[in-house]
């Protein structure tokens, strides 16, 4: 019976190969709205199952979790599709929570650490949503120039992006401080591993970024994002911020 | 009024918000925020330095619980002063030459950030405000870099340099966890106290904790500050407006120095760590030193020479001559900003006039002409080999008579002693009218440069590490066995005195080919010129990840 808690709890705080049911879900959602809400309350159910089965995890579930992160943030760097990219990444950041809740017990803790990952993908997931209004893709490569032809859009993909890789301030940055201080003693090989996963949302992130970003500006159909709704948008960005500062206090 | 450090890191953060606000509301004209907000952060900075030259006590201000604790010390003031001066002056410097760039304002804004954020860097006083100013600074670097978003180049060699970066991040993060977890504090100050108190502390694998933290902080130091292997982002980041070679080139790479010099409580309780710092340190040296005398694209040339110059902070740091480190990276800082930022005047004026006069000097350095040699060359070879040596000793003698005693004392005398050879030396291969007179100002110069460096190294010790005893641990930390330093003494400086003996043979014998070195030589500038195939490793390794990660994906079907 244990093990199916187990499963089923993998299904939803995705260890690979049951990741994949994730993954194929959010590449087959289209509208933007279903893809926001879906990354947020995806975990949720994984988190659950875990504070009700109140049992001691087995710590190889800590290198299983693991695998996955790494797998996933690999596989990141040759993607080119950004929403592609956002469901490998929060792939690869939800199997952490797995190393944190063994470790540390500590499954409030695993639910900041979860949406500190999932709320920057989910504006994102809002922010391609405009993207693709507008390219009709958001594929990296094909779509590019964006910085020249869509300024706002552009400045806001960026910070979503910084507070997807856990760049300072961001609420990830103080999660992946917070799983990295909590293991680096009892677990010092799994530390530099989940630091060289970190290494890698840096550079898929980054690449794909400037893929999308750099170059001339191509025909495009619309305009750039209006100022009112840049203001919304950054109003989000800013309030991730904010988040993260809360979070530091909570968790440091 | 040691709260006046709490103004100096604030305000270039309140100057990048109202320049936003500014540039949107009044155009270009915005951008005179920014700069007004750099004469003001400076006067502050002054105000601090000469608080801190006035002898006022060290104090931390705690912003909050958990982080943001900022501290007012000798060489936190003294950093947010050279910063703060050279963040001026490329504001100023930028307001004429950026001002047909698009993204005018934004431009002003991330200097503002980046100005602040190095700020905060040097003045943090607990690990986690380190580590956010530190992970801010590569991201900063990143968008200045690649400012230009229709640039391609630009954006590809920024790429290097973020992601060289973030590898640097990550030991330094290693090394914050692992000193919380051993003192429990984020807190600078505790944990240096704690070190002090108990420097046997072990960590993982029962190591010794200020040895794999010295070690991690080296790390991190190496990829800010371009050491060997590290190095390849430095050379190739050119692509970026000129200020911000500017800025990176005179402060961003000094970072590595200043984290080496924040953690010295730490590394003067290693006993190995920095020999490790000293060899990585020369090697970066020699190696930028050797790849920038073999480019042919000026602009590759300074990022090599920048190298160089990091290798030489770090073996300073290397030796235990922490104060001389902070010198050198203020001295250099200040030199390379000047040649970058007089770098558009130079092109300006070579457009009108190549002003390559076509006399000695032209055959000589163009045509490739030797001088004609008149005077005695073993007499030439004596007077180069003895002079700077002199002077060196006397000058060093001047500040401590006992600097015999200190082995990164010595290691940094022959350094000096080979860079007043090879100044004499040119002089020697110079052709000119009045060669005596030449000769004596070079000898002048050089007396003057040694004494004012000697000097001001000697101040910079008194100013940033007043305890003695504690320079003297610095040194005794840096230090090796006796016997085999004075081997190593006695070897180096054989192999200099025969060097310069066959260099001036050589010379004397100019035209003749040293057929017996030519196929090694030819392997060897095959090797430089292709930068020791490092980036080529890079490359290759980046393109077999990503070839990797393709057939992982179609084999999981992309999900």
């Amino acid at each position: 019976m244990q093990s199916y808690i187990w499963l089923l709890a993998a299904l939803f705080l995705p260890l690979f190969p049951l990741s994949m049911v994730f993954n194929s879900v959010y590449q087959r959602l289209s509208m933007p709205l279903i893809r926001f809400v879906l990354i947020i309350a995806w975990p949720f159910p994984g988190i659950w199952i875990l504070h009700e089965g109140n049992t001691q995890a087995p710590d190889w579930l800590i290198y299983w979790a693991l695998a996955t992160a790494l797998l996933y943030a690999f596989r990141a760097i040759s993607v080119k599709e950004v929403t592609m990219w956002s469901g490998y990444l929060a792939t690869s950041a939800w199997a952490m929570g797995w190393i944190l809740f063994i470790v540390d017990d500590g499954v409030n803790e695993l639910s900041f650490h979860v949406l500190s990952f999932a709320l920057p993908l989910a504006v994102m997931s809002l922010l391609l949503g405009e993207l693709i209004h507008r390219y009709e893709s958001a594929y990296a490569g094909i779509v590019s120039g964006v910085a020249v032809a869509q300024p706002r859009l552009s400045g806001l993909i960026i910070m979503a992006m910084m507070a997807a890789i856990a760049s300072p301030l961001f609420p990830g940055f103080f999660s992946m401080l917070q799983i990295i201080t909590t293991l680096v003693i009892t677990y010092p090989l799994v530390t530099t591993g989940l630091l060289l996963v970190w290494l890698i949302w840096s550079w898929s992130g980054i690449r794909l970024l400037q893929e999308l970003l750099v170059g001339p500006a191509l025909p495009v159909k619309y305009r750039d994002i209006s100022r009112a709704r840049a203001v919304s948008y950054g109003s989000l960005i800013v309030l991730l911020l904010l988040s993260g500062l809360y979070l530091s206090g909570v968790l440091l | 009024m040691q709260e006046l450090i709490l103004i100096v890191v604030a305000l270039p953060f309140v100057s990048a918000l109202l320049t936003q606000l500014a540039v949107s509301r009044l155009g270009r004209k915005g951008v005179k925020v920014s700069i007004y907000a750099a004469w003001l952060t400076l006067a502050f900075s002054c105000a601090g330095i000469w608080l801190a030259l006035n002898g006022a006590d060290f104090k931390e201000f705690a912003l909050s619980s958990a982080w943001g604790m900022i501290r007012f010390d000798a060489l936190g003031t003294l950093m947010a002063l050279v910063i703060t001066i050279i963040s001026l002056l490329v504001r100023v410097y930028s307001i004429r030459y950026m001002v047909e760039e698009t993204g005018y304002g934004r431009f002003f804004v991330l200097l503002d950030l980046m100005s602040g954020a190095l700020v905060l860097m040097v003045v943090a006083g607990d690990l986690i405000t380190l580590l956010v100013a530190w992970h801010l600074i590569g991201i900063l670097l990143y968008f200045l870099l690649g400012f230009d978003t229709r640039s391609k180049p630009a954006a590809r060699y920024a790429f290097w340099t973020w992601i060289t970066y973030r590898f640097g991040d990550l030991p330094l993060l290693l090394a914050a966890a692992l000193l919380y977890q051993a003192f429990d504090s984020w807190s600078l100050s505790v944990i240096f106290e704690q070190i002090a108190l108990s420097p046997q502390t072990k960590t993982v694998f029962d190591l010794p904790l200020v040895e794999v933290v010295g070690v991690l902080v080296a790390i991190a130091a190496y990829a800010r500050s371009a050491q060997f292997l590290l190095h390849t982002w430095l050379p190739y980041t050119m692509s970026g407006p000129t200020p911000v070679s500017a800025l990176m080139h005179a402060g961003i790479v000094n970072a590595g120095g200043f984290l080496i010099n924040r953690f010295a409580p730490l590394f003067v309780e290693t006993s190995g760590v920095l020999h490790w710092v000293f060899i990585v340190g020369l090697a970066t040296a020699v190696i930028g030193s050797i790849l920038m005398l073999t480019q042919n694209d000026i602009k590759k040339a300074l990022g090599y020479s920048t190298m160089g110059q990091m290798g030489f902070m770090i073996m300073e740091c290397g030796v235990g001559a922490f104060s001389l480190a902070i010198f050198h990276l203020i001295a250099h800082g200040l030199f390379k900003g000047t040649l970058f930022l007089s770098a558009g005047g130079v092109i300006g004026e070579a457009r009108k006039n190549d002003g390559v006069p076509k006399d000695s000097l032209y055959d000589f350095v163009i045509e490739k002409h030797p001088a004609k040699i008149k005077k005695p060359w073993l007499l030439m070879a004596a007077v180069t080999l003895v002079v700077p040596i002199t002077i060196l000793f006397f000058a060093h003698w001047a500040v401590a008579e006992d600097f015999l005693q200190k082995q990164g004392a010595i290691v940094l005398l022959f350094f000096g002693w080979i860079t007043g050879a090879q100044l004499i030396f040119s002089t020697y291969r110079m052709r000119k009218q009045n060669p005596g007179r030449l000769f004596m100002m070079v000898i002048v110069s050089f007396v003057v440069v040694v004494l004012g460096y000697t000097l001001i190294s000697h101040a910079f010790d008194q100013f940033l590490y007043p305890d003695e005893a504690f320079r003297l641990r610095l040194y005794t930390a840096a230090g090796i066995d006796v016997f085999w330093f004075d081997v190593l003494v006695v070897l180096v400086s054989a192999v200099i005195v025969a060097g310069w003996l066959r260099t001036y043979y050589n010379e004397r014998k100019a035209g003749s080919a040293d057929n017996a070195l030519k196929p090694f030589s030819i392997v060897f500038y095959a090797l430089i010129s292709r930068e020791f195939y490092v980036n080529d490793l890079y490359s290759w390794l980046t393109r077999k990840l990503d070839a990797m990660a393709l057939k992982i994906n179609i084999w999981l079907r992309w999900i």
